[in-house]
């Protein structure tokens, strides 16, 4: 009944000074509502992400050389044998820029020429990456082994080029070297950098890098990286393997990422990243809670003479260290219900614009209320005894 | 019957210099009677005050409150008495001044037992008592000084307190308002409440049953 009344007065108190307390609290608003967005958009972002990831990389896996074991036709063939694998297939960069027009050099007046890079798959590679062709067609087994001097444009090439659909056949020059279009391709999943390139066979590789070397004096030899495909949820089980069969003798010459290390460091990174936030979120509520005890403290000191008062009326010593612990508690318990509400509201506009639902298990609102008002019962702790030990003689002096 | 008997109460300030506040003091104070307590500033009437509503405690000396003794309570005894039997009334009023009149005078029996606090008709009756029922739900700020004194009145008195110990109650107020103070508190005292008022005002002092000055800390019936 006393801690009711008592609870009274801490209420009265800050009643009339709505406008400070309202300021006081917002402090601890602030924290909480960042506590409770970033809790639950990490936990909504990282099962969206895993989402994706899953339904990209279980079924796909990349093997690069390490060393000397090369990664060339035989290895694709190799891997083409597992069972499993649906497609498997080399792919790399070239160049990093290249020139690229679609005149002739005797027509070219500057203007027309894209400096861009040049990648190099073979009809499998482009099938392993997830190429998906938007006009035209893709490289297929004839071409390559008919050596034909044959390109495909990636999607951002192909529109800065104004090359949107491949009707008739058409001749784009690398630098100086005709090549046909055969078709524009987008939706690189494994390999998305090709979208701002164009595509050659593998066999063309080694004249763009020598009239690379030619023109610009540089050719970075990229090593090609062996893309595989495989039945959903394969992937794991051929990375353990592929390995020993491209390369017997020499099993750590060659590097596999699997789909488990991307999946595993995409989480790392997402979970660093929401301990850091939190981190941050942890700390502005705890400037929250300063903000309170430092009011509290000064409210202390300014209402001496209510105190005194007070305890001359027979409050105990710890009836005024409940009013200020009192006051604590309303102010961080309803800047912590505000915060929560302001961030739930807030969530459930942000997610349904994304069209994601939220991930919250339901007891976080809980537990962050709890924590809010933890932080204001510890920021209330000092101001209380302060309070609490105001002599009544020396508070009724004036 | 004797409410209060001090003797050989001494009490010495140590701040910069210690302060020999009071002296050896020795008084006693009969239930229901009117005392007033005259002295120059400095003379220690607030500290005699302040020992007798068991605000502060004396250095030495004795202090027996309604047969009891003081000097070996503990804190929650005095608090309790300081509650129940003990009213206090300040030159400067010390009015809550976010309540208003009627919740001011409650505030007296905020520090009391479940069934005072809760019952409503102590304050209304108090405040009643002070003429001031027209003025209920005004805040002191919009109270004259006389009727913020009257609440101040109204809250010593609410829970039925054997003592009241007024501090130079009329200092802040002019002649008029300073009688209706003074003719409140001798209604009060003949309700069977002691009355004990530091004052300058030679008026209600004389009008004391039993008048006491104080001087550099020693005390003299007059
Ligand atoms: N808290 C304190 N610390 C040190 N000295 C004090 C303290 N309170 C009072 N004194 C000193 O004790 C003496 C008595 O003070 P007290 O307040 O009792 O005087 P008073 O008679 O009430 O004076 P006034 O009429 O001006 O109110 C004074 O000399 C004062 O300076
Ligand atoms: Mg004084």
């Amino acid at each position: 009944m006393r801690l009711k009344r008592i609870g009274g007065e801490a209420y009265l108190n800050l009643a009339r000074t709505f406008r400070k307390s309202i300021l006081t609290s917002s402090g601890i608003a602030i924290g909480t509502c960042i506590l409770i967005v970033v809790v639950t958009l990490s936990q909504t972002s990282s099962a969206h992400l895993n989402q994706q990831i899953d339904s990209f990389n279980v079924n796909s896996l990349t093997v690069q050389s390490a060393s000397e074991i090369p990664i060339n036709a035989k290895s694709e063939s190799i891997a083409a044998h597992f069972p499993e694998v649906t497609a498997s297939g080399r792919a790399w960069m070239v160049t990093a820029l290249t020139p690229i027009s679609l005149f002739t050099s005797d027509e070219i007046n500057g203007a027309n020429v894209v400096q861009s890079p040049v990648f190099a798959a073979s009809p499998g590679g482009l099938r392993a990456i997830g190429a998906q062709v938007s006009s035209g067609r893709l490289f297929d087994t004839g071409m390559a082994l008919r050596r034909e001097n044959v390109v495909i444009l990636g999607t951002l090439l192909s529109r800065e080029l104004g090359i949107a659909l491949v009707m008739a056949p058409r001749v784009l020059f690398i630098d100086g070297q005709p090549y046909s279009i055969v078709g524009v391709a987008s939706n690189f999943n494994g390999f998305p950098l090709a979208a701002t390139g164009v595509i050659v066979l593998p066999h063309s590789v080694k004249s763009i890098l020598s009239s690379n070397l030619n023109t610009l004096g540089s050719g970075a030899q990229y090593s090609p990286t062996l893309f595989i495909h495989t039945r959903p949820n394969w992937a794991t089980a051929v990375a353990s393997r592929i390995a020993f069969a491209l390369s017997p003798r020499n099993v750590s010459g060659l590097v596999v990422s699997s789909p488990a290390n991307t999946y595993l460091l995409s989480h790392v990174i997402a979970q660093t990243t929401t301990r850091f936030l939190i981190a941050l979120a942890l700390l502005s509520a705890l400037f929250g809670g300063l903000v309170i005890g430092n009011t509290l403290y000064l409210s202390a000191l300014t209402r001496i003479s209510e105190i005194g008062l007070r305890r001359a009326l027979g409050a105990k010593r710890i009836d005024i260290w409940l009013q200020f612990v009192a006051e604590s508690l309303l102010l961080s318990f309803a800047g912590s219900v505000v915060g929560i509400s302001i961030g739930e509201v807030g969530l459930v506009t942000f997610t349904s614009l994304y069209g994601w639902v939220p991930v919250e298990r339901w007891t976080l609102p809980l537990e962050v209320l709890a924590l809010g008002v933890a932080v204001g019962l510890i920021a209330g702790l000092i101001p209380a005894r302060t309070a609490a030990r105001i002599e009544p003689v020396r508070a009724l002096q004036r | 019957m004797e409410l209060v008997r001090l003797s050989g109460i001494a009490k010495t300030y140590n701040s910069v210099d210690p302060v020999s506040a009071l002296r050896e003091i020795d008084l006693s104070i009969e239930q229901g009677s009117f005392v007033s307590l005259q002295g120059t500033s400095g003379s220690g009437k607030s500290t005699l005050l302040n020992i007798l509503g068991l605000l502060d405690q004396p250095d030495s000396g004795s202090y027996v409150f309604q047969e009891r003794e003081m000097m070996t309570s503990s804190e929650a005894v005095r608090t309790s008495l300081r509650a129940r039997d003990i009213g206090f009334v300040f030159q400067s009023f010390h009015l809550l001044s976010h309540k208003n009149a009627i919740e001011n005078v409650a505030t007296g029996l905020l520090y009391r037992d479940d069934s005072l606090f809760e019952n409503r008709e102590l304050p209304e009756m108090a405040l009643e008592s002070v003429g001031l029922s027209h003025r209920k739900f005004h805040r002191p700020a919009e109270l004259s000084g006389g009727e913020r004194q009257r609440v101040a009145l109204a809250r010593a008195v609410v829970g039925k307190p054997k003592l009241v110990l007024c501090d130079e109650p009329t200092g802040n107020l002019d002649r008029k308002n300073a009688n209706l103070i003074l003719s409140l508190l001798r209604s009060i005292c003949d309700e069977g409440i002691t009355v004990i008022i530091v004052t300058h005002d030679r008026e209600i002092a004389d009008s004391a049953s039993d008048r006491y000055i104080l001087d550099d800390g020693r005390i003299a019936k007059r």
